[in-house]
């Protein structure tokens, strides 16, 4: 009978699916940009996360260093506390200052670690003094419509609008 | 990025099912209708062997098995021919092409909530289509209404899980 030959086309089909997963999983994944050194947590709050999302990475001069383990809410200052994992090989002063950056200018939100001059090292568990929220992009268009608007507001302000209060001011 | 994200998500997963119900669902159908109309099951029953057990579960495993394999191969294919097209053809740099990639699609997110999503659909077309077979009337035309009710049923299931699944997978 042809048994061996369907067994032999059915180990081909698995196979066959089995490379499919794994260039699923390692070429259009990101798989193959996990590491799986040894890391240590570190904690930071922020005002702001904007978009910042678990698994985003944590970079220091452009050099992914480690990745965001987790988020939360502070329930007392209501403020987001980031945690991350560094990676153990890179170590930080304990004065470095984290930012929430993004890559290019909607891209994906990251964050920027710099490093600071402090001669201690941070350790695990330890603590980001310094942070800096994320730009919220319609915070900026507001504050610049508002600082445009009250610029216009002055000056012009007595041609166009007819308010009792007009003549005083322009003069 | 959005090929592969959508393939790997979406397409890969419900365009396998639905192919897989109209080839693989209909021959199932078909065959357990035709042991149905020609009295092999129940001729199984006298011969005390249990139908269920020889004849569904073992096709049942089988599509099982087979769709989150097909649904893999299809979204491999589909993301080498993205590549094809647009490395090959309109002349984007590989590097940026599988850097993009890497960057939008998350291995547990979008590949393992794939590969979930077509095996739940493996269960639900090839129940379904062993279902038809089983309740079709043993007559040719009984038979050709149950393969038909196959596709139908099978595809719409397989719709409507999509969205339900896709709503429970990607919300947050």
């Amino acid at each position: 009978m042809s048994n061996e030959k369907t067994d032999w086309w059915v180990g081909l089909f698995i196979l066959l699916g089995a490379i499919a997963l794994s260039f699923l999983a390692l070429r259009a994944g990101n798989l193959s940009s996990f590491s799986f050194a040894p890391t240590y947590a570190l904690s930071a709050k922020f005002d702001n996360i904007g978009g910042l999302k678990v698994r985003a990475p944590v970079k220091s001069a452009g050099v992914v260093v480690g990745r965001v383990a987790s988020i939360s809410l502070d329930e007392k200052t209501f403020q987001a506390v980031v945690t991350v994992q560094i990676e153990k090989n890179y170590r930080f002063p304990k004065d470095s200052s984290a930012k929430i950056l993004t890559s290019g200018l909607l891209g994906e939100q990251y964050i920027g670690l710099e490093a600071g001059g402090d001669d201690a090292n941070l350790v695990a568990g330890g603590t980001l003094q310094f942070t800096q929220s994320a730009i919220v992009l319609e915070s900026l268009i507001s504050q610049f419509l508002y600082s445009s608007a009250e610029k216009q507001g002055t000056p012009q302000g007595t041609e166009s609008a007819p308010a009792p209060k007009s003549p005083k001011l322009s003069q | 990025m959005l090929v592969a994200l959508s393939l790997t998500r979406e397409l890969g997963p419900v365009i396998t099912a639905l192919l897989f119900a109209g080839r693989a669902g209909t021959s199932l159908t078909a065959e357990i209708g035709l042991m149905k109309a020609g009295e092999q099951l129940a001729a199984m029953e006298v011969m005390a062997v249990d139908p269920i057990r020889r004849v569904f579960v073992p096709r049942f495993w089988g599509g099982v098995i087979a769709m989150p394999v097909l649904a893999a191969v299809f979204s491999m294919v589909g993301i080498i021919g993205g590549w094809v097209v647009g490395v090959l053809l309109i002349g984007i740099d590989t590097g940026a092409f599988w850097s993009q990639m890497q960057n939008g699609v998350d291995v547990y997110n979008d590949v393992l909530n794939g590969v979930i999503k077509s095996i739940i659909f493996g269960v639900a077309v090839t129940l379904i289509a062993l279902y038809e077979g089983w309740q079709a009337r043993p007559t040719p035309e009984g038979v050709a209404r149950a393969t038909t009710r196959t596709v139908v049923t099978g595809s719409l299931a397989v719709l409507g899980l999509d969205f339900l699944l896709t709503a429970l997978m990607f919300s947050n």
